[in-house]
């Protein structure tokens, strides 16, 4: 068996027996794993007169171009970073300023943008594309690489406000897409529909479980989720049989009833992660798509993409939470509590650890961020071992599965009492005619706050039915009805948005 | 009836009064929560019921073609 180093082995390995496949397909058109790489390596080869190693950055509105690039980028030895190209210029900025780019690409559409002090650095795809390979220069790039190498940093918005890169290397994105294929059975005869941005670690999910696999990733565009009979034609005509989307787009479908009215006739594999989902659509989907798979994913950018899992087994009630379930191949988690003890008994909430293969490599030149999160397991101190802490409180339940509780941040102390917004939003998502909600605490004011979105229901209704179902100290000081709950650019419920509008009203 | 669609939709989004409703996509920019609640209103104000088949750009990129597609549909 050969070793695998970097991604461009799992790449070639699959262009060797699906050449002629349609690898990466967007709106316009489909490119096979020939071109693919063969366009790749002409970028590569031209990308490695300006630099063999450090960031590049890929600007291109989402398209098959912008995944050939990341893959190009990875030929010229170098990582490559994606950039959401509707990102206000400011933010762009800091970005640029922590990698200090080698070059970014662009392309004839996002050309005319301006980067200030970075503008030299702007390479257009197209003229990239058209250099001739230069096998020998390429292949020594190969021999200089190891596959704790980074692939790619990813940006997330850090809580100060600055964001941070997570960079991953070669070997995470290798084991962690082989434990894809396996676990869900991920073949060539596999077409994912893509829905999450490309600078979200989901999609690295999408992109390595599909070149890995010899499968087809159809880009779904981002309109056909307003428009959703749109939606629903791009995944009927493109035979789509896969997906992993973020709750909120599954909600999009349930909303307007699109399974029972028009369906999607090739679904068979519905994955789910990066926020939680609500019981009440998901068993909205389980009812109008009985034989797909379900399975909700759970896990942090800092290590590749998920590390805990859980296929839908059981029936749950709608007001009971979905579980995480169980740690991936090669992945463990500690639950440890404030003690700096293990938990294994169900029912006790603790802080989530993960250990293994999938860690990312750490923060790009951030070494403050990196010492709070990657620390030394605090369970011994006999040799180094690097594990993640992530913020996030779970619980085991009585099967022994991980259940997420909240953000560690997001555990707010009201009234004297210990409160998990999440559990009230979990009950007030089960209220019939819910649309959606989000629970977020006004710290200054010491108010929960409950938004939500209901033809059905209003503010004193949902008062009446959350005093039944919690305890009074748990029921949210106001409730408001909106029209439109803000999403982010990743597609989850917008909860700094909101919070900053109820700073904004507090303040006045 | 233009001007019934009109408020219906500023209902929803109130930039759809001052907008030229040539190309309300781009014009006032209407997402999927505002597609839903423009629809439960129009479905309301015209007796109407929009399948999710009617649900494409074009049945609502402009006031011109929502009055047909409700003409369409009553």
């Amino acid at each position: 068996m050969k070793w695998m180093i970097s991604i461009l082995d799992l790449l070639e390995e699959t262009q060797n027996k699906y050449g002629h496949k349609v690898a990466f397909s967007d709106f316009k058109r489909g490119v096979t794993y020939d071109e693919v790489v063969t366009t790749a390596k002409a970028i590569g080869t031209a990308l490695h007169n300006h630099a063999t190693k450090g960031a590049v950055a890929v600007y291109i509105p989402k398209s098959v171009e912008t995944l050939i690039a990341f893959f190009s980028i990875a030929y010229s030895g170098c990582f490559y970073v994606p950039i959401d190209t509707d990102m206000p210029m400011d933010r762009v900025q800091l970005i640029l300023d922590t990698i200090s780019p080698k070059a970014i690409i662009v392309s004839e559409e996002s050309m005319d943008v301006n980067f200030g002090k970075y503008n030299h650095l702007k390479r257009n795809y197209s003229e990239l594309s058209s250099a001739t390979i230069n096998e020998n220069a390429l292949q020594s790039i190969r021999k200089g690489m190891i596959d704790t190498d980074p692939v790619y940093a990813l940006f997330t918005s850090g809580s100060t406000g600055i964001p941070k890169g997570v960079i991953v290397s070669h070997r995470s994105v290798i084991i962690y897409a082989h434990w894809i294929l396996e676990t869900f059975d991920i073949t060539s005869e596999t077409i994912f529909g893509n829905q999450t941005p490309f600078y979200f670690s989901m999609s690295v999910l999408d992109i390595y479980a599909t070149i890995a696999a010899g499968a087809t990733l159809q880009i779904i565009p981002k309109r056909a989720f307003t428009f959703v009979a749109e939606l629903a034609d791009f995944m009927n005509e493109r035979k789509v049989n896969t997906i992993y989307w973020v709750p909120s787009a599954l909600c999009i479908v349930s909303k307007f009833k699109l399974l029972e009215k028009i369906g999607f006739k090739y679904l068979k594999k519905v994955l789910f992660a990066g926020e939680v989902m609500p019981t009440k659509q998901l068993n909205y989907w389980r009812k109008n798509l009985p034989n797909a798979m379900y399975a909700n994913l759970f896990g942090p950018t800092e290590i590749t993409d998920i590390g805990i899992y859980y296929i839908l087994d059981r029936e749950f009630a709608d007001d009971e939470p979905i579980p995480i379930g169980k740690t991936c191949d090669n992945m463990s988690v500690l639950v440890i509590d404030d003690n700096n003890h293990l938990i294994t008994k169900p029912n006790t909430v603790g802080e989530l650890y993960y250990r293994g293969s999938y860690l990312a490599l750490g923060y790009y030149r951030n070494p403050k961020k990196m010492a709070e999160a990657f620390v030394q397991n605090p369970l011994h101190n006999d040799y180094p071992e690097t594990v993640y802490k992530s913020g996030d409180l779970v619980k085991y339940n009585e099967y022994g599965e991980l259940v997420y509780i909240s953000r560690k941040d997001f555990q707010i102390k009201h009234m004297g009492y210990r409160i998990e917004l999440g559990e009230v939003e979990t009950v007030l998502n089960a209220m019939d005619g819910i649309e959606r909600c989000a629970v977020v605490f006004d710290r200054k004011n010491d108010n929960i706050v409950a938004y939500f979105e209901s033809k059905k229901q209003d503010s004193s209704t949902i008062e009446t039915y959350l005093r039944e179902k919690l305890p009074v100290y748990m029921v949210p000081n106001k409730i408001i009805k909106e029209r439109n709950i803000p999403i982010n650019e990743n597609g989850k419920i917008d909860r700094k948005e909101l919070e900053k509008r109820l700073m904004g009203k507090s303040s006045v | 009836m233009e001007q019934r669609i009109r408020s219906v939709i500023a209902k929803v989004n109130p930039k759809a009064l001052e907008c030229k409703g040539i190309d309300l996509i781009s014009e006032i920019g209407i997402d999927s929560h505002d597609i839903f609640n423009i629809v439960v209103e129009l479905e309301e104000e015209f007796d109407i019921e929009i399948d999710p088949a009617f649900l494409k750009a074009e049945n609502f990129c402009s006031l011109a073609n929502i009055e047909k597609m409700i003409q369409k549909l009553s």
